[in-house]
Formats: C-alpha cells, structure tokens, sequence
C-alpha cells in the first residue's frame, strides 16, 4: 500500500524502494503506521521535533524510535512508552569495519545515495550548498572533477 | 592517505559545520573539516601493518579510541572517555589532497564502487545501516524512515534489500515541491 499525496512524489518513493508512502501533512502518520499494525523501528532523519513526535504513536510493541537527525526537544508520553515496552534512543555513527560493511552491503545489493558534485576549489560553495538543504541528496568534492 | 590521481573524494557533510561554527569543546584551528572520504594509501607509518600504499581505503567519523578505558573495553568505542578521535575535528579531515588518518579509522572499499558513490557511505550511509542493523527489526517487520533527505533517501532503499518493509513520512514542504520539480 502506498500512501502519497503528490502522483510524482509516490512514484518517486517507490523508485526508492519504500513499499508504503505517507504524506504526514494529509494524514496522521502514526494512524498509518497502525494500521499496518505499527512500525518496529523508525529511523527519524528529519531535523524536526514535531514531525518526530507526530510519529511517536506509531510505534509497535517493543518497537523501538532511532533518532539521528538532530531537532529540538522532542515530546513523548510516558504511558506510551511504558504501556507497550517502547523505547526512544539515539545512534552514533560507527566504527571504521561499520562503515567498511556498509560498504559491502551497499555494493552487493545496489545501494547508494544521489549526489551532487562539487571540484575541491568550489569547497565553500560546495558547503554552503549542502547547509540550504536543498541538495539532492549528498554533496561531494571530488578531487578529479574540473571547475 | 593522498587522494593523488584523481581518485579521492570527500563528503560534504551537516556536521561539519560544527568546526565552522566553534561547537566541539577544545577544538583547535586551524582545522580542516571532512568526515566522509574514500581515496588511496600514499604513505604508511611505522609499525602498521594491515595497509599497504595503493590500497582504496575510506574513513568516516569515527577517528579513534583509547581501547583500553572501561567503556572501551565494553565496546562502547564511541563513549570512549581518554582519546575519542573524530575525523575533522580532533585531527584534519578531507576537505584537502591529502589526509593523515589514525590506521584503526581506515575501511577497506570493494572495487565496485566508485570514489563518488562510496564516499557518503562512510558516515551518512554507515549511520542508517547501523542504526537499522543493530536495532532488533527482523525480516517481514515494518520499518519507517522518517524524512527524505541525504540520510532518510540512503535509509529508504537499505530495509527493502532486507526484506524489510519501508515505509517513509514527508513533512518538509520545500522538499516536496524539490520531489515534483
């Protein structure tokens, strides 16, 4: 089931591999979520505390909230997490074989991210473009690129 | 490591403005910022033994620990409470040519990926894969990447490819006008 509001956005989501798409402006996303019958893991990228907390209630059983995007304060209702064994926690990047895995995870199975990129001399362009947030997705200076 | 031929690539990071900004407690400046860099060995020092001049190698965030103080010793690296090493922060990261790493921050990268495409696996893409590996979803499970963005859009492709079930929430209008255009 996919959830969407925009026809291009959906499609854009499948494209990226997402099997159900929530618009969490026309819907409540933690609604959604349950019925499905709720989210084992959410992995919270934005750097929103609301939209964090919009999805809170979506969690499952045991399930578990992983925050890596850096918002303000974020709201959660201590019934919530008590009543369903819930948790809210955070997760720090990893160590050198982390990322050598994700590596050979990425590789064998196709995964990688969209890039803009940038030569070294136009570094602080580069930066600044990465700081709009308008970038899609990962900005990257290569040192082989010509300006 | 040099990033001589051409072949080095550095990641331009959110968290690199912390340097930028003066936000880590006792970092010294000049510092060069880059935390996610794939490029080739050009010198090895003394005493280390697992690289070798050639090799692709990549670095990400985490630049090192002391191995030895009681969090170490659990294994939680990143707690590291004597000699916590972040790369372009504690030491000069790869916004340059050249990058001098501690040899425990070194990844090893397959052929089959390009400079380009590996390097913002090195901590965007190793922070989604980690956070869903090591948090207990289990094949069939539904999985929710919340916002798609240079982490959420790694985030969304990673749970399929284990049979996970991906599901995505967008709240950033800008970034639904950027998804039609």
């Amino acid at each position: 089931m996919a959830i969407a509001r925009g026809k291009d956005k959906g499609a854009f989501a499948k494209k990226l591999g997402a099997f159900h798409y929530i618009d969490s402006q026309a819907s409540d996303p933690a609604a959604e979520l349950n019925k499905l019958g709720g989210a084992k893991v959410v992995i919270a990228t934005v750097t929103n505390a609301e939209a964090m907390t919009a999805v809170l209630g979506g969690l499952a059983p045991n399930g578990v909230f992983i925050v890596i995007g850096a918002a303000g304060p974020i709201s959660v209702d201590p019934i919530l997490l008590i009543s369903g064994c819930r948790s809210v926690k955070g997760w720090y990047s990893g160590t050198s074989i982390d990322s050598q895995d994700t590596l050979s995870f990425s590789a064998l199975n196709g995964v990688q991210s969209m890039n803009e990129v940038f030569p070294l001399e136009r570094a602080a362009e580069a930066y600044d473009r990465m700081m709009s947030g308008k970038a899609r997705f990962r900005v990257v200076l290569n040192l082989a690129a010509k300006s | 490591m040099g990033a001589d031929q051409g072949r080095g690539v550095c990641g331009v990071y959110h968290s690199d403005s912390v340097v930028k900004e003066g936000l880590p407690p006792g970092v010294q400046y000049p510092r060069v910022p880059g935390h996610e860099v794939i490029g080739v060995v050009d010198g090895v020092g003394e005493g280390v033994k697992p690289w070798k001049n050639g090799q692709r190698v990549g670095v990400g965030w985490h630049g090192g620990n002391c191995g030895y103080c009681d969090h170490c010793r659990r294994g939680e690296f990143f707690a590291c409470e004597v000699a916590l090493l972040t790369t372009g922060i504690s030491f000069d990261g790869s916004y340059a040519e050249y990058l001098v790493a501690p040899a425990e921050a070194l990844a090893s990268v397959p052929n089959e990926f390009s400079a380009v495409d590996g390097a913002p696996l090195m901590c965007a893409g190793v922070t989604t894969f980690n956070a869903l590996r090591n948090n207990g979803a289990r094949s069939g499970d539904v999985v929710a990447v919340l916002g798609i963005g240079g982490l959420g859009h790694l985030g969304c492709s990673t749970p399929q490819r284990w049979d996970l079930r991906p599901w995505r929430s967008r709240v950033e209008k800008t970034r639904e006008r950027s998804l039609k255009n």
